[in-house]
């Protein structure tokens, strides 16, 4: 079994290997998630508990005031938005509860506007003390669950679906706080996060050919977010965010909020524009649809004039 | 004490801390296997206040048995206290489980069940539901999952006062017990002021099910003309009105 193989069970069982503290929970969702495999290795430190993510949750908030980590999963807009409430009382106590936002973004795309997620970023990032980390690679994966694991308190983590994983190298182990520069360049800055990255890189390929040298960082971490990157990122004047969310809220909004005192740079937040998605074949289809691909985000960064930069 | 603190306040729950009173009383009069010099012993009997807002009694209590001074007490709800007006579990010994939001406190009570049996610790876990409280559907996920996983150190209490914040009891409740039973609890109802029965309850234990105490209780117990009043749900009368309820309270008391 490939624990870096982008399948979040297989990772767990890697994590957890060392820290007899961590068990997991689901709802009715581990052939997905492969929190199944977790409890075949594990059987008494896997529960899953049935479609009951509010019951989930805050059974692992009483599990982590009695000595546990446990790693919760569902698909992350059942656990966001079905058990906010649960989750924000968790991180009230700072109970050390990782919650697992699973087939996040369009990965899911096949199965309806349900299993899709747009909104989990900017509910989670305005609880305060819950960082949120979302892996861009298959590796990175296993990474963010031992970042996570070693954190002292509330964690999201934010997964899709292993088949949107761009065939791409990680580049470092994941730090909470901490982004990760793919790509130096001086004309403009491309930040995403989760799988996205890949289509950033397709997009700053395409714009090198044609002159242009962008930067492409992946933002890893929100609450903390990385500062110092995004005032990298402001000094070359053009910012480009991407990100399988709402523009308002999530990372777009985040980057927003830290650049409005930095010296002249102009802001396109590339997502999904107070609309909800629909049903695609695969998640190709919504990219393209809500303009996220490496064609729209070559386009955008093409459309800043001169006069974007001082 | 509890009314005190209210008073002193200016808010509080004064007929829902007042219901499950003795509940609180008796669980922390040898029931439970508690230590005040360590708040945080692993192996220590835990209490989920799940109808959070009744803490005032809780605290009382805990101040009684020495978990911190009383003078603490005077506190309750001022900013910067420990004595939050729902209980946080960062800032007091002696609180087991943040709560407040009603219905996850039955849930929280498995969580810390399966722990401790997976870190093969002995000791039990205590949770006190109100009656409005059961309208929470979380309260269900959480009552079949407990009779499914059945960790068998886990005992939960309805102080059940049959009334609510707009009034009696919004959701009728008929056949309460049977309901737990139907979900696969073990049901004792017992008279929710009797020490006597509620401490036979508590400690002989003679099921291998989930055990669900429903303690038939009155709101405002204690208080003539608070008892089965809603109006006392929350808020503070005026001092003449204190006054004469704690008159009754000490005589009750001797």
């Amino acid at each position: 079994m490939e624990i870096r193989d982008g399948n979040y069970g297989s990772a767990l069982i890697a994590v957890a290997k060392n820290i007899e503290t961590i068990v997991a929970l689901d709802v009715d969702y581990s052939t997905i998630t492969g929190s199944n495999k977790f409890g075949e290795i594990y059987p008494n430190r896997f529960f899953n508990v049935g479609i009951a993510e509010q019951n989930m949750v805050s059974v692992a908030e009483g599990m982590a005031l009695t000595g546990l980590i446990p790693f919760v999963s569902a698909a992350s807009s059942f656990i966001v938005r079905q058990a906010y409430d649960q989750i924000f009382n968790t991180a009230f106590s700072k109970a050390p509860v990782k919650f697992v936002g699973h087939s996040a973004g369009c990965s899911l795309s096949r199965e309806g506007v349900c299993l899709q997620s747009y909104d989990d970023i900017a509910l989670v990032r305005i609880i305060p003390g819950v960082p949120i980390l979302a892996p861009a690679t298959r590796e990175d994966v296993l990474s963010a669950l031992v970042a996570a694991a070693n954190h002292d308190g509330p964690v999201y983590i934010r997964i899709p679906m292993p088949d949107s994983f761009p065939d791409i190298q990680t580049v470092g182990e994941y730090e909470i706080g901490k982004a990760m520069v793919y790509r130096t360049g001086i004309d403009a800055a491309i930040l995403t996060i989760g799988p996205i990255l890949g289509e950033a890189m397709a997009a700053a390929e395409s714009l090198q050919r044609d002159g242009i040298d962008v930067m492409v960082v992946d933002m890893r971490c929100l609450n903390p977010v990385d500062t110092d990157i995004i005032s990298k990122a402001a000094s070359t004047g053009r910012i480009v965010t991407v990100e399988e969310h709402m523009t308002d809220g999530g990372l777009g909004g985040c980057v927003a909020e830290h650049i409005v005192n930095e010296n002249h740079c102009t802001l396109q937040r590339l997502g999904l524009k107070d609309t909800f998605s629909e049903t695609a074949p695969t998640y190709r289809e919504l990219w393209q649809k809500f303009a996220i691909d490496s064609a729209s985000i070559a386009k955008a960064i093409k459309n800043f004039s001169s006069k974007d930069r001082t | 004490m509890a009314l005190k603190m209210i008073a002193e306040a200016g808010s509080g729950h004064i007929g829902p801390s007042f219901s499950c009173a003795d509940i609180i009383t008796c669980l922390y009069s040898g029931i439970m296997k508690i230590t005040p010099s360590s708040p945080d012993a692993p192996d220590r009997d835990r209490l989920i206040l799940s109808k959070g807002h009744g803490v005032p009694t809780l605290y009382a209590c805990l101040a009684l048995k020495g978990f911190f001074p009383p003078t603490v007490l005077k506190q309750f709800r001022q900013i910067n206290s420990p004595l939050q007006a729902t209980p946080d579990v960062k800032r007091v010994a002696g609180i087991d489980a943040g709560s407040g939001s009603l219905g996850q406190g039955l849930s929280q009570a498995l969580g810390m069940c399966l722990a401790l049996k997976y870190q093969n610790i002995s000791a039990h876990v205590y949770t006190i539901l109100g009656d409005g409280e059961l309208q929470e559907g979380q309260v269900w996920e959480a009552a079949q999952a407990i009779a499914h996983f059945n960790p068998g150190n886990l005992t939960a209490i309805i102080d059940f006062n049959k009334m609510q914040l707009d009034g009696n009891a919004i959701i009728s409740e008929p056949l309460l017990a049977e309901k737990w039973r139907a979900f696969g609890w073990h049901v004792e109802e017992v008279n929710g002021h009797s020490h006597g029965e509620l401490s036979s309850v508590l400690s002989n234990r003679t099921t291998e099910k989930p055990l669900m105490v429903i303690a038939h209780t009155i709101k405002g117990k204690g208080v003539s003309f608070m008892e089965g009043n809603p109006a006392y749900h929350a808020g503070v009368p005026p001092q003449g009105i204190i006054d004469e309820a704690i008159s009754q309270l000490m005589q009750s008391s001797l």
